[in-house]
């Protein structure tokens, strides 16, 4: 059968029109075929929506009804009040959002949605809303922010996976991995936002706070109100209050209490392999005599709808702030200083980072524009060194200047090139006067 | 929340719609699924000391909801039109399949309902703002019914091409 003759069984199934011989005809259509009854199931519930609509679309229609007919409408309206109660149940649905739907507020890199049953969707563009399901921001440039019907607000940076659902009235994120930024609007402690990592549960009733987690530990900081936070691993809670960190990790034997965050600070040296996040650590040997973070690479690749051509990286991204460290705050005069070691003599390589805003959430990512041609010695080592001016917001919603942010991890990438890109090390410092001798 | 009474309100007032709607999918006949929909909603509070607050509770109460179409199909089989049991179970599965999909294909609806041009949205108006009234719209557009009925059928099955190809350009995969 084709389509067209499925449609034309539904609809004398919707008018109330279909014979028994079409009724047994269209069951024997639907029985064992998936497809045929995805587009029941599609025909009917599109039914259901235009009974909802149909006001609205009456309004819609140019040509006024006639008094006559007019009179005959409501009079049979009246007489199928039977149906109203079911469908005003349906406009009371319409009116107000379900509990498990957020809305995108902003996104920048490639991000995508997963649903419960492996549907994705990739153009996640201001103002579409969502059912529960994974969103995953796929680059160490990546961003996405998200707002739920209360108003909470939720960012996430970086490479992160994190699953938004809705049991009993609860909204609950599950951070698999990477960052997120909460700004959480006060709730009943019976509707408690949940977050729960891989090694930690939180509890939020009205907060702010920023959060990272990984597979072995995760970060909290609590900028505004208070967090319990549950160590996932022996069971044992604690209390985060304003400026507190706190590390629930799973090791044995780790330290497990609120401490207040340590003062910024404006000079910061990368410690490797700790402070990598993404990237693989190669340690000293005979051929390399200094060790290095490995860029390793990742594709994003175009999402059905999306016309972009599939996308090789080549990244590594430290973190300047890891654990218990203090973070670390851009001043005016700040220049980055990379060293490290590519294969070829000369190869464009982008460097970037994330900020939070001092004392609260996410506030932007900023890059050189187009990335820097790097020029190696002949040994292959390099080192640049990037003034704070050179870096500019991704996006124009940004900040334009990151001056006086914190920063919460910054990247060095190639893009569709394998350069062997090993970087051995990454400093913040302020500029050096005119009296410094150059490295 | 403490209150039993209070909590069930809340969850069923919150959800009830959504139950109907699967109502509608199983049970094509508004008027039926209203009728099922009163006895789930008294099945439901019946079983609420078995809720689970921790799992989520459209699954739970659809469940109650399938156990009630099959109950309705066994009243009702003699005297009216009803799906097998086999193929309501069938259904009742792929709708679990397509739901999370539903609300984005209603949000596109609105859009294709735009696109429809000035007699089409007539034709639908009346269709549905009148609750069905076919022949009397038929009457109102100087019509005959069975050609109103051809129309609508062409229109839903423009629409639903619509939806989709909506669905498609905004990235869902298996639409």
């Amino acid at each position: 059968m084709s389509e067209l003759s499925l449609d034309a069984l539904l609809a004398r199934l919707v008018d109330e029109t279909i014979s028994r011989e079409e009724f047994v005809e269209l069951e024997r259509h639907l029985a064992q075929n998936p497809q045929a009854q995805r587009r029941y199931l599609h025909y009917l519930d599109m039914h259901a929506e235009l009974q909802v609509r149909g006001p609205t679309v009456a309004e819609r229609t140019a040509s006024p009804v006639s008094p006559r007919g007019r009179r005959t409408l409501v009079g049979l309206a009246l007489a199928a009040s039977g149906l109203l109660a079911l469908l005003a149940c349906l406009l009371f649905w319409q009116a107000r959002p379900p509990a498990d739907r957020v809305r995108i507020t902003d996104s920048d890199g490639p991000a995508r949605w997963i649903g419960a049953d492996g549907r994705t969707r990739a153009a996640l563009t201001a103002d579409v809303t969502l059912p529960s399901g994974t969103l995953e921001t796929k680059s160490a440039d990546g961003w996405l922010s998200f707002r739920f019907p209360d108003e909470t607000t939720v960012s996430m940076a970086g490479r992160s996976l994190l699953a938004v659902s809705s049991e009993g009235g609860q909204d609950i994120l599950r951070l698999e991995r990477g960052t997120i930024s909460v700004k959480a609007s006060p709730r009943k402690p019976e509707r408690a936002l949940l977050v729960l990592t891989p090694s930690a549960k939180a509890e939020v009733l009205g907060t702010q706070f920023n959060l990272q987690a990984g597979d072995y530990a995760t970060r909290i900081v609590v900028n505004e109100g208070r967090v319990r936070v549950t160590r996932l691993a022996d069971g044992e809670v604690a209390e985060v209050g304003a400026d507190e960190v706190l590390v629930a990790a799973l090791e044995q034997g780790a330290a497990f209490e609120a401490v207040p965050r340590r003062a910024v600070v404006e000079r910061w040296q990368s410690v490797l392999p700790r402070d990598l996040r993404q990237g693989r650590w190669e340690p000293a040997d005979e051929r390399n005599p200094v060790g290095g973070a490995r860029a390793m690479p990742h594709l994003w690749k175009g999402e059905p709808g999306q016309p972009e051509k599939a996308t090789l990286l080549y990244t590594t991204v430290l973190d300047p702030s890891p654990k218990r460290a203090a973070p670390f705050r851009l001043a005016a005069d700040a220049r980055l200083r990379v060293r490290g070691r590519i294969a070829k003599q000369k190869q464009r390589i982008q460097f970037g980072f994330a900020t939070n805003a001092p004392h609260g959430g996410l506030a932007g990512k900023y890059a050189v524009p187009t990335g820097i041609d790097v020029q190696a010695d002949p040994a292959g080592r390099f080192t640049i060194d990037l003034d704070l001016a050179e870096f500019l917001p991704v996006t124009e919603r940004y900040p334009p200047s990151p001056i006086g942010q914190e920063v919460v991890y910054l990247w060095i990438q190639t893009v569709e090139v394998d350069a062997g890109l090993l970087v051995e090390g990454v400093q913040w410092g302020p500029k050096p006067t005119t009296n410094e001798e150059k490295p | 929340m403490s209150d039993p009474t209070a909590e069930f309100v809340q969850l069923w007032t919150q959800h009830q719609p959504e139950v109907a709607r699967y109502l509608v999918a199983m049970v094509p006949r508004p008027a039926d699924a209203n009728e099922i929909l009163q006895d789930v909603s008294v099945r439901l509070w019946q079983k609420w000391g078995q809720y689970d607050p921790e799992r989520p509770f459209v699954p739970w109460a659809i469940r109650f909801a399938y156990l009630e179409v099959l109950k309705w199909r066994q009243r009702q089989a003699r005297e009216k039109l009803v799906f097998s049991e086999t193929l309501l179970d069938q259904l009742h599965q792929s709708y679990e399949d397509t739901a999370p999909l539903m609300e984005a294909r209603r949000k596109a609806l609105e859009g294709c309902l735009e696109k429809l041009n000035e007699q089409q949205r007539k034709m639908v108006a009346l269709r549905y703002g009148t609750y069905g009234a076919v022949q009397k719209a038929a009457e109102e557009l100087g019509i005959r019914a069975h050609k109103l009925y051809y129309a609508l059928e062409k229109i839903r099955s423009q629409l639903l091409g619509c939806v989709e190809g909506t669905l498609r350009q905004e990235g869902w995969s298996d639409v």
